[in-house]
């Protein structure tokens, strides 16, 4: 009997927990490995990052010069790395089981659920970078699947903050249609259909895979009233005035300044006067501490565009879009997620809501 | 950012010396396999003492190897002595 195995050979068996956790079909080993680059990262974002905010804060001209900074600037890039790439990333993982993930076909779907455009053509920016260091990117076939598993057991892919994000936007006001913009694979979506019970929820999305999962990940229950189209945010086609609420979630810091601005310009279009834009997005924080750690999470997760909106003047333009004012707030997650000093590295999220003349 | 590139790109260095990113790659590679082993292990001794296993180590356990693991590069002193 061979000693040896194809390291990306499936094998038994699988791992049911991690499947569940991360809605990718797993076998044990590669659990195994994602849960020891989990951890890994829990202690990286965790006890190594308060170890370099002290060490950084007491020695402010170090900065990046510092051995815990250059370490904690390694596990940022690679671990990210190993989670996505090798024979127990996400990636390999997503092949080898291929043809389960695509069984369950779109047209399966009911009616308007579902609404694909095989000529669209990404942006430029789009496809030149692999985002979040996800070979392939979004783009691929399987690229929703392998984003959905690697943000799982992080704060981006839990449903709590996009309900947090979509019960403060929509609170009392009285919403009917909803657009988001950027959707993904639906989790924000949902969260805005769930926290306006009355609302049709429209979601878009320049990938396909993503529209795909989105839809086929949607409860029963919503059907008849949410949709999801596969189309480019700052041209998306839909009717001018339709929208009462345009969002977006984690979308504007994947644009360049020009296209950003060109999204703001599009938000206006599509709300009916009085309709409110709401934005959840990054700005780079104050601290100068986390700023050095913010500006180097650009380059090293592969986020080319993370700082250009922070160029953006953002009362001027948004008044120039037509928008009467806007409020920029920051955005606690999770509790305690705006403790200071930090508990823990994070993103500087923020909550950007205008209201359309 | 460049366009799409037909080669591997360089990657990203964050050390003086760049072979410390390598070898910390190796490094970093090497823990991640003995975990892999780790978990089978544990699986093997809870199916020969008769207990239920399916192969799962808990996130507890992953979360006290790599604490072993990565505590050296907060570079404190566990007992007090001389710089």
């Amino acid at each position: 009997m061979s000693m040896h195995r194809d390291p990306a050979a499936p094998i038994a068996p699988r791992d049911k927990r991690e499947e569940a956790a991360t809605g990718l079909p797993m076998d044990v080993d590669t659990a195994a490995h994602q849960r020891f680059v989990a951890a890994a990262r829990r202690y990286w974002r965790g006890p190594l990052f308060r170890a370099l905010h002290a060490q950084a804060s007491a020695a402010p001209d170090a900065g990046r010069e510092l051995v815990t900074h250059r370490y904690f600037a390694w596990l940022e890039r690679h671990l990210q790395r190993m989670k996505y790439s090798g024979p127990h990333g996400l990636v390999a993982s997503a092949e080898r089981d291929r043809e389960t993930l695509t069984r369950s076909a779109p047209k399966a779907l009911p009616p308007g659920l579902l609404t694909l455009d095989p000529d669209l053509v990404p942006p430029a920016y789009y496809t030149a970078c692999d985002i979040h260091q996800q070979p392939g990117g979004l783009l691929a076939d399987l690229g929703a699947h392998v984003y959905r598993a690697g943000v799982s057991g992080g704060v981006v892919g839990a449903e709590a903050l996009h309900e947090r994000f979509a019960v403060r936007v929509v609170g009392a006001r009285s919403v009917e249609r909803i657009l988001d913009l950027g959707c993904g694979f639906g989790r924000s979506t949902l969260a805005f259909a769930r926290a306006a019970p009355q609302a049709h929820v429209d979601g878009i999305d320049v990938a396909a895979s993503c529209v795909t999962l989105a839809a086929r990940e949607t409860p029963p229950a919503l059907h008849d009233r949410v949709a999801f189209r596969q189309a480019e945010a700052t041209t998306s086609g839909l009717p001018s005035g339709a929208y009462d609420l345009v969002t977006s979630t984690m979308l504007l810091h994947e644009m360049p300044e020009a296209a950003v601005r060109a999204l703001i310009a599009e938000s206006a279009r599509l709300l009916r006067p009085g309709g409110i834009v709401a934005h959840l997005d990054f700005l780079a924080p104050a601290n100068p501490v986390l700023r050095m750690l913010f500006e180097g999470h650009a380059r090293r997760n592969n986020e080319p565009y993370l700082l250009d909106h922070g160029r953006i003047d953002i009362d001027r333009t948004y008044a120039d879009a037509g928008f009467t004012r806007v409020d920029v707030t920051p955005f606690d997650e999770e509790d305690g997620a705006l403790d200071v000093p930090p508990r823990a590295w994070r993103l500087p999220w923020h909550m950007i809501v205008a209201q359309k003349s | 950012m460049p366009a799409a590139a037909s080669s591997p790109l360089p990657e990203q260095t964050f050390f003086a010396d760049p072979a410390i990113d390598r070898l910390l790659g190796v490094t970093m590679a090497l823990a991640a396999e003995v975990y892999v082993l780790r978990s089978r292990v544990l699986a093997f001794e809870a199916r020969a003492a008769g207990e239920p296993a399916d192969g799962s180590t808990s996130d507890e356990d992953a979360a006290t190897f790599v604490a072993r693991l990565l505590a050296p590069l907060i570079g404190e002193q566990d007992a007090k002595g001389p710089l």
